[in-house]
């Protein structure tokens, strides 16, 4: 997965919704351990006080826990990542909806459209 | 304990009538790193000039971790001119001898593996290579000393994208994490990712010292985009890259 | 200290010992060749200059002639790059490119100048010394056996005995001479140091700034020194020159090891002012571009 990170917002932001994503996704999976700061920010190429932040960030959200013994986990309540990933469907739907709505659709038709992208697709 | 590496009050400095720094007052921790960013010409090689004792200040006065310039801070501090310094009748592994015999904080082994992974053999000489390969070369020697303070002066002008990734990964897997990092450029948005905070120097004079999120938060744009509109006027060139 | 040395000997071996080398082969062929075939039986060469036409002895003079030239060419040469180099290691090595690098090393900047001097002076002996040596070679083989039988033949125990009873403090005027001989060696480099220093205060045109402070040491220098003459001989009206003449008649090798401590003891206030003066001007005067 490749880092993206665009100018116009705070890093550490970034960083948090892109790690979000990873822990969402199940790239990093529950309980999994994660690569120390300072790999996580040569891959990223940010600094490391910039994704000390994120995963703090991160860690008072309820996403990770710092373990004295195993160092930094993704943690292991799926309800808190399920309902994370709720939240970014529910962003993404609306953005969907908003998006088609500047278009001239209606909520249902866009939904119907959609269901028709789905047939296509399957 | 005093968090404060680098303290500069008042510092001054005329080169006869012209004066390149123009009482800067700064004052940086440890374990950052940090960007000296501004057009050519404001002032950025001259403070880190006089950061390393190379050239003395008009008025002013400049404490890193307490001492001024000399013994006990070139022991302390890493420094990457802008220019190349070496003797080039130097073969790479005489460089490596020469780091190692008067820097106590230089990791032999480190340096070794990095020239490894750039193909440099230990009996090349650096006159034969390319200036590409000089600076990564300094680079490397730089960094693998463990220091408490790094002065990099325009370490990404004039390189490719493949080696700006090159320095800038080199930088962040090498620095000794108690240690600053201070980088001086003029091409912002290649590294403004890797820097905690950035200091914009403006005709020898410090006109913003924050961190980088906190810029992009209050003004809602990234540095490079305040950067250019700060210096709008001088007609900057920075968006080459 | 040991490790700067070690790097500025390097550093001055890359350039000298070329032509150290170049010397010694030039000497060597000249003693094959030259004056060594030649002289080895000087009656035989006399008769046989005597036995040759004249334009063809002539022409052989001239060859003895030239080679001496060119021998002593090569020495002007070796002595003019050990200056050039001296200068050079100074110039490049600690105001030029390579100053960024040796003034940001955490050693004193005394240390930087007296590696500089040291190995600028090991160099000089080293040059006189392959200068003597190639002498040798030039003499030829049987110059230099001539030279042993010389030393074989020579009394020396008589000659260290007539030495002793002459002047029974030999060895300290030797040893006084030594120093002196050194501290002039530290005194010429210390003084091209300083005058580079000091052109290296200017912003602009440091080269010709450099040539100019030199002269002007050398200037104040002569100054002084004349002015020291001249103080001596306002002493001559209190009679100062009569009694030192009586004093160097009656205890002469006190006065001269008197006068040689007083030689020494001006070189060494020489050599301190070019020191610290340069020593100075590095430390906190220092403005590399």
């Amino acid at each position: 997965m490749q880092w993206n990170l665009t100018g116009d917002r705070p890093i550490y932001l970034q960083l948090c919704e892109q790690i979000t994503l990873r822990l969402v996704s199940g790239a990093w999976p529950p309980g999994g351990r994660l690569p120390s700061v300072r790999e996580l920010a040569v891959d990223a190429g940010v600094n490391p006080n910039t994704m000390q932040r994120a995963l703090a960030q991160l860690e008072s959200d309820g996403l990770v826990v710092t373990n004295r013994t195993a160092g930094r986990t993704v943690t292991e309540d799926e309800g808190v990542l399920a309902h994370v990933r709720h939240e970014l469907a529910n962003e993404k739907m609306e953005e969907y909806l908003e998006g088609m709505a500047t278009l001239g659709y209606t909520a249902a038709e866009a939904i119907a459209l959609l269901q028709g992208k789905e047939t296509q697709h399957g | 304990m005093d968090n404060t590496l680098i303290r500069c009050a008042g510092l001054t400095k005329r080169f006869g009538a012209k004066e390149a720094l123009r009482g800067v007052d700064l004052e940086l921790g440890s374990g950052r790193i940090v960007g000296l960013l501004g057009p050519n010409g404001s002032g950025k090689t001259t403070l880190i000039k006089i950061l390393n004792g190379l050239l003395t200040p008009t008025e002013g006065f400049v404490l890193i971790s307490g001492f001024e310039p000399g013994v006990e801070t070139h022991a302390r501090v890493s420094y990457l001119p802008d220019r190349m310094y070496f003797a080039d009748w130097m073969k790479a592994a005489d460089l490596v001898d020469f780091f190692s015999d008067f820097y106590a904080d230089f990791d032999r082994q480190k340096a070794s593996e990095m020239c490894a992974a750039l193909h440099i053999a230990p009996g090349d000489r650096i006159k034969t290579m390319s200036k590409g390969t000089k600076e990564k070369l300094q680079l490397v020697m730089v960094m693998s000393r463990a220091a408490e303070l790094y002065l990099l002066d325009e370490p990404i002008a004039g390189v490719d994208p493949a080696a700006r990734d090159f320095i800038l990964n080199t930088i962040l897997t090498n620095y000794n994490e108690n240690g600053t990092v201070l980088i001086s450029t003029h091409l912002i948005s290649d590294i403004e990712r890797v820097l905690d905070e950035v200091v914009f120097l403006k005709e020898g004079q410090i006109v913003c010292h924050d961190t980088v999120d906190n810029i992009r938060e209050n003004a809602g744009k990234s540095v490079d985009a305040l950067f250019r509109e700060m210096f709008r006027a001088e007609g900057m060139e920075g968006g080459v890259f | 200290m040991r490790k700067l040395l070690k790097y500025e000997m390097r550093a001055m071996n890359r350039r000298l010992f070329p032509i150290y080398a170049g010397m010694l082969a030039i000497a060597l062929l000249n003693g094959f060749f030259g004056m060594g075939a030649m002289i080895q039986d000087s009656n035989a060469l006399e008769r046989m200059l005597d036995a040759l036409p004249s334009p063809l002895s002539f022409l052989l003079s001239m060859m003895q002639m030239v080679i001496v030239i060119l021998f002593f060419g090569i020495l002007m040469g070796m002595m003019v790059v050990w200056l050039l180099t001296t200068i050079n290691r100074f110039n490049k090595g600690l105001l030029g490119e390579e100053g960024y690098l040796m003034f940001t090393l955490p050693v004193t900047t005394g240390r930087l100048i007296g590696s500089k001097l040291l190995a600028s002076s090991i160099h000089l002996v080293l040059a006189s010394l392959v200068a003597l040596l190639s002498m040798c070679f030039m003499a030829g083989t049987t110059g230099i056996s001539a030279f042993f039988r010389l030393m074989s033949d020579a009394d020396f125990g008589s000659f260290f005995g007539e030495l002793a009873r002459a002047c029974p403090t030999w060895p300290i005027v030797v040893l006084e001479f030594l120093v002196f001989c050194a501290l002039g060696v530290f005194g010429t480099v210390l003084h091209f140091y300083l005058a580079m220093a000091l052109g290296h205060l200017s912003n602009s045109h440091r080269t010709l700034m450099s040539v100019l402070a030199y002269i002007g040491i050398s200037v104040v220098m002569s100054m002084l020194t004349s002015m020291g003459f001249s103080g001596l001989m306002l002493l001559e009206n209190v009679g100062f020159v009569e009694n030192m003449a009586r004093f160097v008649f009656a205890h002469g090798q006190l006065a001269g090891h008197l006068m040689m401590l007083a030689l020494i003891a001006l070189s060494v206030a020489e050599c301190a002012v070019f020191w610290f003066g340069t020593r100075y001007i590095l430390k906190r005067r220092l403005n590399l571009e």
